[in-house]
């Protein structure tokens, strides 16, 4: 056997062989440690591209809403305003004409308070400055007044602000929901409950409406819905939406207020406002 | 006779397999399809003239020659690097001129091995080989490794060049012991196997669609 020299070729082959084959291992092994490390970077990326653009969207969205509540204020109310003072200037003996002067007045003092309540809505300095609770209670007597549904607002523990960005935020997650509440869901009542803990803020947006099947959501009410999503994720928030046909629909926003958040101070820069 | 003729074969249908799929191939591999068909031809010779007890000294010297200027280009085929690149060419006209004044002047073909070409180059092959490694690290992709034909061929080119040194080795150990050479050539042959078994699997992954940065 020695003779043949196999024993020998044997072990020269195994030693070569496994030391070949520890190296391309080890390899293998670095390889895919990279490649865990490139597609974690790659997440990360995408992830704060993700937050970045959501961002920007949200900030031209505001600044177009601030653009049609100054052009609400400063030039259609005006307008309005001098149609009102105009009518009020005529002077007329007929009293049918009158009395249709008066309504139209009436009509559009209406449509001037209206516009004004819109534009306050739409504005982002006048949230900030008046806080979500204040700004939730007007826009409530807004829509109830309005009659076409009725808002039920409560307030539970000490209020306490969550900052302007986050307050921002969850206002016109609000307005989301009213929106497609309106639209969607047939619904009579919309209750509107604010809990402040220490640690925990919720946001609890329930209406009594058809409700619907989220996984037979269309497409346009399910980008809104995901759209409320991304925005309460952009603050640190997380939203669950819960609802199933013939039993409303009941959006919950969960906040951490002690949590830090780049997005929650309103210092930004290109801030809307 | 049996391990010679499952050589062969395997040489005969990684070429087949390189021809089939030629269209979808990259460069690189449509030469290393290439170098394998040429291969098959010379050690077909090869194996005749063995058999009718010819000298077959000068086959190696039209190998050595005809892989050197298929393996240096499949190299610079799927380096990156320019430096690299450039240092790849300058070997290519350096063992070419090498190989002709070592064939003619030093180890004459008609009864020399060329073992003043061979052991260099597979050297080079070797660092190439390690260098090509590092390349992969530094531009990972998002596909399996093992489903990459340049982890493959690299692997191949890793084992055949390092092995040589083994056997070259083991060659000195059977002379000095005066043992039976016949076993050193079975060995020979299960390296080549295993070679061109990973070239075969390098060509059988290959494909234009999904190579990124595997040149």
């Amino acid at each position: 056997m020695k003779d043949d020299g196999v024993e020998f070729i044997a072990a020269a082959a195994t030693a070569f062989f496994a030391s070949l084959s520890i190296f391309i291992i080890y390899f293998v092994v670095l390889y895919r440690n990279k490649q865990i490390i490139n597609r974690q970077e790659k997440e990360k990326l995408q992830s704060a591209f993700r937050q970045e653009l959501l961002e920007t969207r949200i900030e031209i969205q505001e600044e177009t809403l601030n653009y049609i509540s100054r052009e609400i204020h400063d030039n259609i109310t005006q307008v309005l305003s001098f149609v009102k003072l105009n009518l009020g200037l005529i002077r007329n003996e007929d009293n049918a004409s009158k009395k249709k002067v008066d309504e139209s007045r009436e009509l559009v003092s209406q449509t001037i308070n209206d516009l004004r309540n819109l534009s306050k809505s739409l504005s982002y300095e006048h949230i900030a400055a008046l806080g979500l609770v204040k700004t939730l209670e007007i826009e409530a007597e807004r829509v109830n007044n309005s009659g076409l549904i009725n808002i039920v607002l409560s307030t539970e523990g000490n209020v306490y602000t969550l900052g302007q960005q986050r307050e921002l935020v969850l206002f016109r997650i609000y307005q989301e929901a009213l929106n497609n509440t309106l639209k969607h869901a047939n619904a009579k009542h919309l209750k509107i409950c604010l809990q402040y803990q220490p640690e925990l803020f919720n946001l609890t947006l329930e209406d009594d409406g058809t409700g619907f099947s989220i996984e037979t959501l269309s497409n346009k009410l399910g980008s809104g819905l995901r759209n409320m999503e991304n925005r309460a994720a952009l603050i640190g928030a997380t939203a669950t939406i819960n609802s199933s046909p013939c039993n409303g629909c009941c959006i919950k926003v969960k906040l951490n207020p002690l949590e830090e958040q780049l997005y929650a101070d309103g210092n930004r820069p290109n801030r809307p406002g | 006779m049996f391990i010679q003729l499952l050589y062969l074969s395997l040489l005969l249908s990684t070429m087949i397999l390189g021809i089939v799929r030629h269209k979808k191939l990259t460069v690189p591999y449509k030469l290393l399809t290439v170098i394998i068909g040429i291969t098959f031809i010379v050690e077909s010779i090869n194996w005749q003239l063995a058999i009718r007890s010819h000298d077959t000294r000068f086959l190696a010297h039209i190998m050595s020659l005809a892989e050197l200027n298929f393996y240096f280009p499949i190299f610079y085929l799927l380096f990156s690097q320019k430096v690299i690149k450039k240092i790849i060419i300058g070997l290519i006209i350096f063992f070419n001129i090498f190989s002709f004044i070592n064939s003619f002047f030093l180890q004459p073909y008609y009864n020399n091995f060329p073992s003043n070409v061979l052991l260099p180059v597979e050297i080079c092959y070797a660092i190439l080989s390690l260098v090509m490694f590092r390349q992969m690290l530094s531009n990972t992709l998002s596909i399996n490794i093992t489903k990459q034909s340049i982890f493959w061929y690299g692997s191949a080119m890793l084992f055949l060049s390092t092995s040589l040194f083994l056997c070259l080795g083991l060659n000195n150990y059977f002379v000095i012991h005066h043992l039976n050479f016949h076993i050193l050539g079975t060995f020979n042959y299960i390296i080549n196997l295993i070679f061109y078994t990973m070239a075969g699997y390098a060509i059988y992954l290959n494909s234009k669609e999904n190579i990124l940065n595997e040149g």
